[in-house]
């Protein structure tokens, strides 16, 4: 093609050739155009001219005349002798015009370039179908437009074609770079080495393609072979150095990262306006701290930069660099600029992002930027990790990007980071989820290889793969979520993992001292899940003793004493925990929680106070959603003391209307706040809107079913319960509260067991219901009321028994009269010892008024008379009976008699003909045989008979004792009242058992009349409120009533690494929260355990919460 | 030291057990324990057969077993103290006491006649009863000094027990006042605090120098009889202690709780020895028998467990 200096033009029709100096060529192009067509020259020539002049860069003289080159006098001249030239020529003006497009920021005259370089492509590729070149302009402009799959399919037939009629690797080799590009890079490679098959003279960067082919496959040692053979060949094919280098400096050790630093300069020596060359030193200048240098290298690369992508590349690390060197205004600019000259670069969004974070600009900004980032780089950890951090300050923005983080965790399955992030992410919204993802991590990290004891066989085998450090954050974090999930045990495992791994000087990050005393602390929380109280105890007071600043401790203390009862203990710590934190919320919430819990309700007005002024009142603290819900509470339950008082309605309806509100604004704060949800359900249910409120209640009780054991809220499977009882579900809502009972109160709250009884009774089940009341009793003996309904329990079971409709001759009944009659003397017995309370002790002491009581005895002492004529009846109706049957059994003994006779009559006759064929002993042999066994049945029959009477007989002592001792308790018998007026019968609860205030539903159900005439019967404890005192049965119902809980405990408002201290903390104490539903007056002694716990658990969470900010910077 | 469970009785009685007690050595090894069926059930020594008492109209609170080994007494919600001749199975007294008055009982060690003391529930004492006449008779009580707080409700006296050496008598309340008299003069020796919420069960040492409480507060409380002092506070259960035994070597004593677990602790070292997981509600009962050998506990599920106790 060129010869060395001149390019020698043979003169037409002769022998002589022009020479023309290369080094000399026309600055205008028109004169050697000129000479071209004068002596009518090879049209390769034309070639070589403007070859010579992109060789020298001379680049409008190319295009000029190229462009003489294209037109259609020349073509027409060369028509049939250059077809080949002709179309050298289109395509190598049509790639001016491609370059030139790309070049171009104005839309239209991009449009122009690229639509004449088709032009020229096109008319190119009709000169010769099958002509390479065509095809590969063709795939050029296509990847110019951006149309990968366009060049593919052009490159493909490139790949095929031949050029000038000759084997051309050029088309396997664009092939290739596509898929390089699109980092197929097995593709790739498998292209290279086919071109290498094909041209084994091929030009060293084929061999180059193959060595990054490697690299990228993640194969170090064959590349490193592939890169050396390319700089044998090619002693300055710079990107093999570069190569080499990277490949060095990744190998991870000391060696090879001075190696790889050495490879770079060589290689910058060399070639030192290679942008990929500065660029990557401008990194290993970053990497290292020098970043002045970083910058300046990584500007001279913007400049030298051959394309966009590249050149955004070189302007990102510039940005970087200025990021490092804190100039946070020149480091956005360049942020700016490489994000707008490539937007599919993920750095710049990352790098601006966290420049936002850095001057505190918008989370929303910086969360979007990290999306965008993401999306061009789905599962990029460190994008993954900042954002991560940023959700979990604006949870409500995690769902977005949420499957992508759980998509990341997926595709590596053995990244610890990955899962541990995951973990943190998820622990404010799923943290069930959560607690997987920690398990996974620390699967991973128990698998692992741990630094102490893996160094010397990590050296042993050149294994690259860093061993894992002690991670007690990891370990702290995962207890935390366990013990949100109720898995102490194995929470106070890791806890005391993680603090041997902080003290062991080989964690992954210094410990910070704040951290090691956080962990102090979750252990000590841990300790007191377990139980293990005491040992709880001693360790919040050393870590007091070394900080005393340390609030949590006091406040932990506080709740401990309280639990234990001790309340001037416990309000000592609280005390201390005030004045140690300048009266934080926290503090405050405990201490009103700590007034809440006292049995003295005078208390209760000072917690109202610090809720009200203390709380809620100041500004700062407005927000505080325990305040709002242990607010609502207490108004709320001051309703239920109050409904039973006429003329309170209007003070009832303002203290429906403040409760509400006050959940409405907690639900506002956080819609996740179940708490206030149930709340609110217990409005309605106060309200009578019983349906609402149970459909609530469910919801709420499912949400808690899903968690996993994450959220336990044993008051709203109490109102569900409850509110199944007032819709006279009794079935349902006995199932209900004894699966609750189960699940919550270790089987002892005597409270849900009063409710559990009140359902079984309402369900007609008396003797479970009785069983239940014992049960309660066993645990609170002193709780006169359950005596009281044990009572009422047993005397309906005893009028139940008296009116039962019986056949004539029931074998049952004298037992089970007898047994009424017994039961009917406990009652009476038990509202005796009520009276007597209440003379003795005052009114305070019983569930029910003089008149009541009176009204219960006076039925229970008639009812027994009543009984006892029964009972009396059934004796004799038992000895008529006893007659009857003895009688009956003696003639069936005779008829048995007989028949026996007959048959053996009729043996003996038998016997006889056989003894006329047989011998005679053997004969009276056999009749003894059965003589003998027909004697032994009689005999068992007859004692069996026997046996029986002396039952009966112990039975009818028995029943005369007990007769005697109730004639003896009963003293004054009164007659007058008669059987009929005690039907217990069809009176319908007029769901007063639930939360629902009386005539509010139901009307006429129970109507006046019937009401009436059971009016001083006392039997059935199911009459409506507004029935005069006469009738126990009113209280009954008050007694029994169950009472929607509202429980104040706030539902987790997203825990995780916040500053924002406040909101995190507000949840700490809800210990107390539990407290306002012991408002309910029989039930003061009741506790609240299991919500404690729960209260205990956002302490927690909130510590965990602290200690990531601590870590993580 | 260990248990080992050496044999278990699903479905010992129909309903929830709330009591147990081993006759004394010298007749035979013999587990009462009474329910919420309204028996109390004498068991032969593999807990295979049991002879029924039965009379309760009510379920039965509390069982305790006269050193003589002769009497057993038993107490139910309905009030009713009675006491049988374990021998004939007969009925010695039936005492009829105020409702709400009679709770947990024990029998005075030293005393040829039966005695019973009855934490007297919202009678606030103890009470003695004889049995020389089938009604009883109310010998006399020891009385808890009334609390200054006007607020605090009558204290429920919920647990009695006697010295082994029978010269003191304590009991808890339902507020968690652990109270100690003289059982001949008939003082208040001392009152032992640390306690705010229900004592359901108490027990001395063998020695009778020390005192162990169950309360509701989680906390099992050893405490010193003579210096009044609390020496330790033992907490692991997770929720009410409900009952506590001591081992007669003095060395371990066991705990039931709510938590529905049993555990055993070492008296010598303070600490928590084994946790037993048997049953699966409230264990409101454990006993060790009197040789030491063994040690029974009692549930809400309705079953009996039997441990062998090695050192």
């Amino acid at each position: 093609m060129m010869e060395e200096e001149h390019i020698y033009i043979p003169v037409d029709q002769s022998e002589e050739v022009v020479a023309v100096p290369l080094s000399n060529l026309p600055e205008d192009p028109e004169e050697i155009v000129d000479v071209l067509k004068a002596e009518m020259v090879p049209f390769s020539l034309w070639v070589d001219f403007a070859r010579a002049y992109l060789a020298q860069d001379k680049i409008p003289q190319y295009q000029r005349l190229l462009s003489f080159g294209t037109e259609k006098d020349v073509e027409d001249f060369y028509r049939g002798k250059g077809t080949f030239e002709s179309i050298q020529l289109l395509c190598e003006l049509a790639a001016t015009h491609v370059d030139a497009a790309r070049a171009e920021s104005n839309k239209s005259s991009k449009t122009e370039r690229f639509a004449k370089a088709a032009d020229l492509l096109s008319t190119a590729r009709q000169l010769d179908f099958h002509e390479q070149l065509s095809s590969i302009g063709l795939g050029e402009l296509a990847l110019a437009r951006d149309d990968i799959e366009g060049a593919k399919r052009e490159f493909q037939q490139a790949a095929r074609h031949r050029s000038n009629g000759k084997e051309n690797i050029a088309g396997i080799l664009m092939l290739a770079k596509l898929h390089f590009r699109q980092s197929q890079y097995a593709d790739a490679l498998k292209l290279y080495k086919m071109a290498l098959r094909r041209h084994p003279g091929c030009p060293p960067h084929v061999r180059l393609g193959i060595a990054f082919c490697h690299f990228h496959l993640g194969r170090p040692k064959l590349a490193e072979a592939a890169f050396n053979r390319t700089i044998a060949l090619d002693p300055h094919c710079s990107s093999a150095y570069i190569g080499l280098a990277v490949l060095s400096l990744n190998s991870g050790t000391k060696q090879g990262r001075a190696q790889g630093v050495h490879l770079l300069y060589e290689a910058f020596e060399s070639d030192p306006s290679n942008p990929h060359l500065l660029a990557l030193l401008s990194q290993h200048c970053l990497v290292n701290d020098c970043h002045e240098e970083a910058r300046q290298l990584a500007a001279a690369a913007a400049e030298l930069a051959e394309s966009d992508k590249q050149k955004a590349k070189c302007v990102m690390l510039e940005g970087r660099a200025w990021h490092a060197l804190r100039s946070a205004r020149e480091a956005a600019r360049c942020y700016t600029q490489a994000r707008k000259l490539d937007t599919k670069l993920p750095l710049p969004h990352y790098g601006l992002a966290q420049l936002n974070l850095l001057q505190d600009q918008s989370f929303h900004t910086s969360i979007n930027l990290l999306e965008t980032a993401l999306q061009q780089v789905p599962g990029w950890q460190d994008a993954l990790q900042v954002l991560g951090q940023l959700y979990s300050k604006m949870p409500e923005k995690a769902a977005k990007s949420l499957a992508q983080f759980r998509e990341a965790a997926a595709r590596s399955p053995s990244s610890m980071e990955v899962w541990e992030m995951l973990a943190e992410l998820l622990a404010a919204t799923d943290p069930p989820g959560s607690l997987h993802a920690y398990k996974k991590a620390l699967e991973l990290y128990r698998a692992a290889p741990h630094s102490s004891d893996s160094a010397p066989h990590a050296a042993e085998n050149g294994h690259t793969e860093p061993s894992i450090h002690l991670n007690p954050k990891l370990l702290n974090n995962a207890a935390v979520m366990h013990m949100r999930g109720g898995n102490f045990q194995v929470a106070l495992e890791l806890i005391e993992e993680a603090i041997q791994a902080a003290a062991s000087g080989d964690a992954v990050s210094n410990v910070t001292a704040s951290s090691q005393v956080t962990m102090g602390y979750n252990h000590a929380r841990l300790q007191e899940s377990c139980g293990r109280r005491r040992e709880a105890e001693v360790s919040y007071q050393r870590i007091l003793q070394e900080f005393p600043g340390y609030v949590d401790c006091y406040l932990r203390l506080a709740c401990l004493q309280g639990r234990r009862g001790d309340l001037p203990a416990a309000h000592e710590w609280a005390s201390k925990a005030l004045a140690a934190s300048n009266n934080a919320p926290d503090a405050l919430a405990v201490q009103a929680s700590l007034y809440l819990a006292d049995k003295d309700k005078s208390q209760w007005d000072k917690a109202k106070e610090i809720l009200e002024k203390k709380l809620l009142g100041k500004h700062e603290n407005r927000h505080d959603a325990y305040a709002q819900l242990a607010l609502g509470n207490l108004f709320l339950n001051s309703i239920s003391h109050s409904a039973k008082h006429p003329g309170s309605e209007d003070r009832d309806s303002k203290q429906f209307t403040r409760a509400l509100a006050l959940y409405k604004r907690a639900l506002e704060q956080n819609p996740g706040n179940l708490y206030a949800v149930n709340g609110i359900g217990a409005v309605l249910a106060e309200q009578g809107h019983l349906t609402d409120a149970h459909d609530i209640f469910g919801q709420v009780q499912e949400v808690s079913a899903a968690s996993e054991g994450f959220f336990q809220m044993p008051e709203a499977s109490v109102n569900l319960a409850s509110a199944a009882l007032a819709q006279q579900n009794f079935a349902p809502s006995a199932q209900l509260f004894q699966s609750c009972l189960r699940r919550h109160f270790h089987g002892q709250s005597s409270r849900v067991l009063l409710y559990l009884a009140r359902a079984q009774y309402d369900a007609n089940r008396l003797l479970d219901a009785k069983k239940t009341l014992q049960r309660a009793i066993h645990c609170s003996p002193w709780d006169t009321t359950l005596a009281f309904n044990l009572a009422v329990v047993m005397q309906e079971y005893g009028v139940r028994e008296l009116k039962k409709e019986r056949r004539a001759g029931d074998p049952n009944k004298l037992t089970e009269l007898t047994a009424a009659g017994v039961q009917l003397t406990q009652a009476w017995r038990l509202f005796t010892f009520h009276k007597s309370q209440l003379d003795r002790l005052g009114k305070h002491t019983v569930p029910v008024d003089k008149k009541k009581l009176a009204a219960h005895l006076n039925f229970c002492n008639s009812t027994f008379q009543k009984a006892q004529v029964l009972v009396k009846e059934a004796e004799k109706e038992e000895e008529a009976a006893d007659e009857v049957r003895a009688a009956a059994q003696h003639a069936i003994q005779l008829a048995a008699q007989a028949r026996q006779a007959e048959v053996w009559a009729r043996e003996q006759k038998a016997e006889q003909a056989r003894l006329d064929r047989e011998a005679a002993g053997r004969q009276q042999a056999a009749k003894m045989e059965r003589l003998k066994q027909d004697w032994r049945d009689n005999e068992a029959a007859r004692q069996a008979a026997e046996q029986g009477d002396a039952s009966k007989v112990d039975r009818k002592r028995k029943k005369d004792q007990q007769a005697a001792a109730e004639e003896a308790a009963f003293i004054e018998p009164d007659d007058d009242l008669d059987g009929a007026e005690y039907q217990p019968g069809d009176e319908s609860d007029d769901g007063q058992a639930g939360p629902a205030d009386d005539g509010n539903e139901d009307e006429g159900e129970d109507p006046a009349g019937a009401a009436a005439s059971l009016a001083g019967t006392g039997v059935s404890g199911l009459m409506s409120d507004s029935e005069e005192a006469a009738e126990p049965a009113a209280e009954v119902n008050e007694a029994l009533e169950p009472e929607v809980e509202v429980d104040g405990q706030e539902a987790e408002p997203a825990a995780g690494p916040s500053s924002h201290k406040g909101r995190l903390k507000r949840h700490r104490h809800p210990d107390v929260a539990a407290q306002p539903e012991t408002a309910a007056p029989e039930d003061d002694d009741m506790d609240s355990d299991g919500p404690q716990d729960d209260g205990a658990q956002a302490a927690k969470r909130h510590r965990a919460a602290l200690f990531q900010d601590s870590d993580d910077e | 030291m260990r248990l080992s469970v050496n044999n278990k009785k699903e479905e010992a009685h129909e309903d929830c057990i709330w009591s147990a007690g081993w006759a004394p050595q010298g007749s035979g090894h013999t587990l009462f324990t009474g329910s919420v069926d309204e028996t109390v059930k004498s068991w032969s020594e593999d807990i295979s057969t049991a002879d029924n008492f039965t009379g309760h109209t009510l379920g039965v609170v509390s069982i305790a077993l006269h050193p003589s080994g002769t009497w057993a007494g038993s107490s139910a919600l309905d009030s009713f103290i009675r006491v049988w001749d374990i021998t004939d199975l007969s009925l010695r007294a039936q005492i009829e006491t105020p409702p709400s008055e009679t709770w947990q009982i024990a029998f005075q060690p030293n005393s040829a006649e039966p005695v019973v003391a009855a934490a007297g529930g919202s009678s606030n004492k103890i009470t003695l009863w004889g049995t020389s006449t089938n009604d009883g008779e109310e010998l006399r009580s020891y009385r808890l000094p009334v609390g200054e707080d006007k607020h605090k409700r009558d204290k429920f006296v919920m647990s009695v027990a006697y010295s082994p050496d029978g010269k003191l008598i304590a009991c808890g309340t339902q507020v968690g006042t652990v109270a100690i008299f003289d059982v001949e003069a008939g003082q208040l020796v001392s009152v032992l605090d640390g306690h705010y919420k229900p004592v359901r069960d108490l027990t001395f040492t063998p020695d009778s120098t020390m005192l162990l409480t169950a309360c509701d507060d989680m906390h099992t409380h050893l405490y010193d009889v003579k210096q009044a002092s609390l020496i330790e506070a033992f907490s692991g259960h997770e929720s009410w202690v409900l009952s506590v035994s001591c081992h007669p070597s003095g060395n371990a004593f066991a705990t039931g709780s709510s938590d529905a677990k049993v555990k055993l602790w070492n008296l010598s070292t303070r600490s928590l020895e084994q946790t037993a997981t048997e049953h699966s509600d409230q264990v409101w009962g454990v006993a060790f028998r009197p040789d030491g050998q063994q040690l029974a506990s009692v549930s809400d599920d309705k079953s009996v467990v039997l441990y062998s106790f090695s050192d």
